[in-house]
């Protein structure tokens, strides 16, 4: 019986093992074809794809990011996104998986030799977009709040009215607590 | 016991009245501008009664450092260019902290001023007290003022044209349109947005 229970147990943590390498393997190579700068493909979206975005959606928490590479307090923030998004995408418990956009605002002209270098030299996971610059109507349709300033973050839950947008520079203590708020339903 | 009831409600809603106008910290369009005095980069110090014979005038919250601001530069000296012989000059005023971009700095300003020979007065907000009081939040972000003899309103908020990234490309001249309309009637946008650097205040 006992042996029988080791036996289990070796098998188990042997699963594990292979699991975590190979887990391992696929983010490692990802991101080492990432840094050759081969293959890595800059999604473009519209408003009408950032106003879907934006929509409270039953299964996930997301948030969306504005930034640019240009923008100091941002680049400085997004690490703390990409903190967010390796400890909550997967859910534990109750909670709901939270999804992180950065959606890129940076001049068409900066996105092959700014913004995809940048993705790639931090290694980012969470998903990056490039929008561009936006128009005043688009802007106003995002958040009639949002002046235009960057770094701004809307947070949307999972139930109709559940958003909060922010024109600032969050810590990671601020942005973590807006999680935590959003992620129990 | 009424008594207590009646000042809990006053205090209660004193306090809301204290939230809601802290939430409309700024100016809109139609409200009357605040003079200010601040030092341009040539040393001297300007206000609105600087220009006795405007007919409004063009205050622009823009800075060295910002990659919009920078895109616009060439724009605002055209601004000036083209208006200010017809009454209505640029003011520039940098509400920068420099110790977060030694790029804005007064010095910079001045060299910056210099080596693109501004024709217009490049302020410096140290205190930041004016970008607060007009509820600038970024740069480059326009308030043109309107001159009704002796106060300025505010008669138009926002950006400069509708595209920053491609001067070319412009549709939408915004600052010009809402001066068009300041002197022949004609209607316009009042307020626009465009994104912009968020001003960088002192903590």
């Amino acid at each position: 019986m006992m042996r029988y229970a080791l036996g289990a147990c070796f098998a188990a943590c042997c699963t594990l093992a292979v699991a975590a390498l190979s887990l391992y393997c696929q983010t490692h190579t990802h991101a080492s074809r990432q840094s050759r700068g081969t293959g890595y493909r800059m999604q473009h979206v519209t408003v009408q794809d950032v106003l879907s975005l934006i929509r409270p959606n039953p299964d996930t928490v997301r948030i969306i990011n504005f930034w640019a590479t240009t923008c100091r307090p941002c680049v400085e923030e997004l690490p703390y996104f990409e903190r967010i998004y390796r400890a909550y995408a997967i859910p534990v418990g109750q909670a709901k998986p939270v999804q992180v956009v950065l959606v890129s605002l940076d001049f068409a002209r900066d996105v092959q030799a700014k913004v995809i270098p940048f993705v790639q030299k931090h290694g980012l996971t969470a998903k990056v977009v490039f929008w561009g610059t936006p128009k005043s109507e688009e802007i106003e349709a995002v958040d009639t709040q949002w002046t235009g300033a960057i770094p701004a973050t809307i947070i949307v839950g999972t139930r109709e009215g559940q958003r909060q947008f922010l024109e600032k520079k969050l810590s990671f203590e601020e942005l973590e607590n807006l999680v935590k708020m959003y992620i129990f339903p | 016991m009424p008594m207590n009831n009646i000042l809990s409600a006053v205090i209660c809603s004193l306090l809301w009245l204290n939230l809601t106008v802290h939430a409309n910290d700024g100016y809109k369009v139609g409200d009357i501008a605040r003079d200010f005095r601040l030092k341009n980069v040539d040393g001297t110090m300007i206000s609105l009664k600087s220009y006795p014979d405007a007919k409004g005038i063009i205050v622009i919250f823009t800075c060295n450092h910002c990659p919009y601001a920078k895109a616009y530069e060439s724009r605002i000296i055209a601004l000036h260019k083209n208006f200010a012989p017809q009454g209505y000059p640029v003011v520039a005023i940098n509400p920068n902290d420099p110790a977060a971009y030694p790029e804005d700095s007064f010095e910079n300003m001045v060299k910056r001023a210099k080596e693109k020979a501004y024709p217009f007065a490049y302020l410096v907000d140290e205190t930041q007290e004016v970008a607060k009081a007009y509820g600038a939040t970024k740069t480059p972000h326009v308030f043109l003022l309107k001159r009704n003899a002796d106060t300025y309103e505010v008669a138009y908020i926002g950006a400069i044209d509708d595209n920053s990234e491609n001067a070319q490309a412009v549709k939408e001249k915004y600052v010009e349109k809402a001066i068009e309309g300041l002197t022949k009637g004609t209607p316009y946008t009042t307020t626009t947005k465009a994104v912009g650097c968020s001003i960088k205040w002192k903590k």
